[in-house]
């Protein structure tokens, strides 16, 4: 049995950690219940953005399947065969949060195993990405775009710093695809990876009914609109995406945290009892002691 | 006719800035000021920094938006802008302040392409903000608090 002394040792310092801990997960906790509304505010934006776009995506199709001439292809429609593909992650800046970044990279991981030897584009969001970009060896990876520490203060503008970046490789370098991989925010127990297209913008999946679709006057003209249109699309698309990431992020923290300092609680107390017990049977193997000795004199 | 009203939804990447029924849009289409009412044709028009105009049973509420997006379609009108603020809260102090480093910083020698048209595009957000605040005969310039 261990002494006295390295017991409240190891008291003392479980008794810091559970502190480092709840304090950990009470900042967790604020900062989550505010990107929460953030998430909440935004996210009618993107919904309605969301249902607008599948709307043109099937006008696009009728009007190709009907060989309209202003129903050529906007660049952003068209399923390209060639080219780099594109992944975009979105990681932590922080650790200590549970699998929250080890899902992310395990993910992103397969993603590039699969296509090892192939050219890939790669944006980073968060520090944890960018660092395992960066160690990668023996794949042609390029980082177009990194976005380090912008948790927990996302803000639009870092939605356009991405976005750019994003449509640029699409537009310029004649990326084919580009998959985005990130946490989403179910509930503050829940977080959800999510791996999914974000351009090309994917075909919906009813089949294109004629009847049912409005037919759109437009104004400018359907091909500039749609070129001043759907960067937007994209740009919104990645504000959610960044914001989701970043309340699944804090979400993730606070029941890491809040587990460890119950960890912690629990270490403590298994010493505390532990201590308890020593000194105890060191009171008694003395009073033992003083009887015996006593006993021996009165003899 | 009177029976028949829109539904109008100004929304913003980081809220839902605005929603309720009306009888009369104005919106600052790309190419001029479009007025939408009850029964318009499906529509997806781009719009210029400026003022919308909604029109409730003859009450006038104005907004001012920097640019964006609207839809209109079943008698919905979606305006998706990059930032709106009805006229009663927008700071015309803040708004005058914003116009005049705008133009400090136009006068300032040689600025990029780039640049210059980021000043244009502050000076036209700036202006459209302060009109709009006269209009709606927004709050004076807060003083202090």
């Amino acid at each position: 049995m261990a002494s006295l002394r390295e017991l409240r040792g190891k008291i003392k310092s479980t008794k810091s950690t559970e502190q480092i801990t709840r304090a950990m997960k009470m900042v967790a906790a604020a900062r989550m219940r505010k990107s929460q509304t953030a998430i909440l505010a935004a996210r009618p934006f993107a919904v309605k953005m969301e249902r607008l776009v599948r709307e043109l995506a099937l006008l696009q199709e009728r009007d190709a399947a009907a060989g309209d001439a202003i129903g050529a292809v906007h660049p952003f429609f068209e399923r390209r065969s060639a080219g780099p593909e594109m992944l975009v992650l979105f990681s932590g800046d922080k650790g200590l949060c549970g699998a929250f970044n080890a899902n992310v990279l395990r993910s992103s991981l397969e993603w590039l195993r699969a296509r090892r030897g192939r050219k890939t584009l790669c944006a980073a969001v968060g520090r944890k990405g960018r660092d395992m970009v960066h160690r990668l060896r023996g794949y042609d990876v390029e980082v177009v775009c990194e976005l380090v520490g912008v948790f927990p203060k996302v803000n639009f503008t870092h939605a356009e710093l991405l976005g750019r970046a994003v449509i640029d490789a699409y537009e310029k370098r004649g990326a084919s695809s580009i998959t985005v991989i990130y946490n989403e925010f179910k509930s503050v127990a829940q977080q959800k990876l999510i791996s999914t297209e974000l351009l090309p913008i994917p075909a919906p999946p009813s089949a294109p009914d004629a009847l049912a679709l409005p037919d759109y006057g437009f104004e400018p003209g359907r091909r500039e609109l749609l070129s001043a249109l759907l960067p937007r699309v994209i740009k919104a698309q990645i504000y959610r995406m960044l914001l989701e990431s970043q309340a699944a992020e804090l979400a993730a923290r606070m029941n890491a945290m809040d587990a460890a300092s119950k960890n912690a609680k629990e270490l403590r107390e298994a010493y505390v009892l532990d201590a308890n017990r020593t000194r105890q049977a060191m009171i008694t193997k003395e009073i033992a002691e003083l009887v015996g000795g006593a006993e021996a004199l009165a003899g | 006719m009177s029976d028949k009203r829109l539904t109008v939804e100004l929304v913003t990447p980081e809220k839902v800035a605005w929603s309720a029924p009306a009888d009369l849009v104005v919106l600052p289409a790309f190419e001029g000021e479009m007025g939408v009412m009850p029964g318009h044709q499906s529509f997806l028009v781009q719009l210029a920094a400026g003022e919308v105009r909604v029109t409730d049973r003859g009450e006038v509420k104005h907004f001012a938006v920097s640019g964006g997006f609207a839809e209109i379609k079943d008698d919905e009108v979606a305006l998706f802008a990059e930032t709106a603020e009805a006229a009663e809260l927008i700071d015309a102090e803040r708004a005058h302040q914003a116009l005049e480093r705008a133009r400090r910083s136009a006068l300032q020698k040689s600025p990029g392409a780039l640049d210059a048209a980021e000043i244009e595009a502050a000076m036209l957000r700036a202006k459209t903000r302060l009109r709009v605040s006269r209009r709606g005969g927004g709050a004076p310039p807060r003083t202090g608090g």
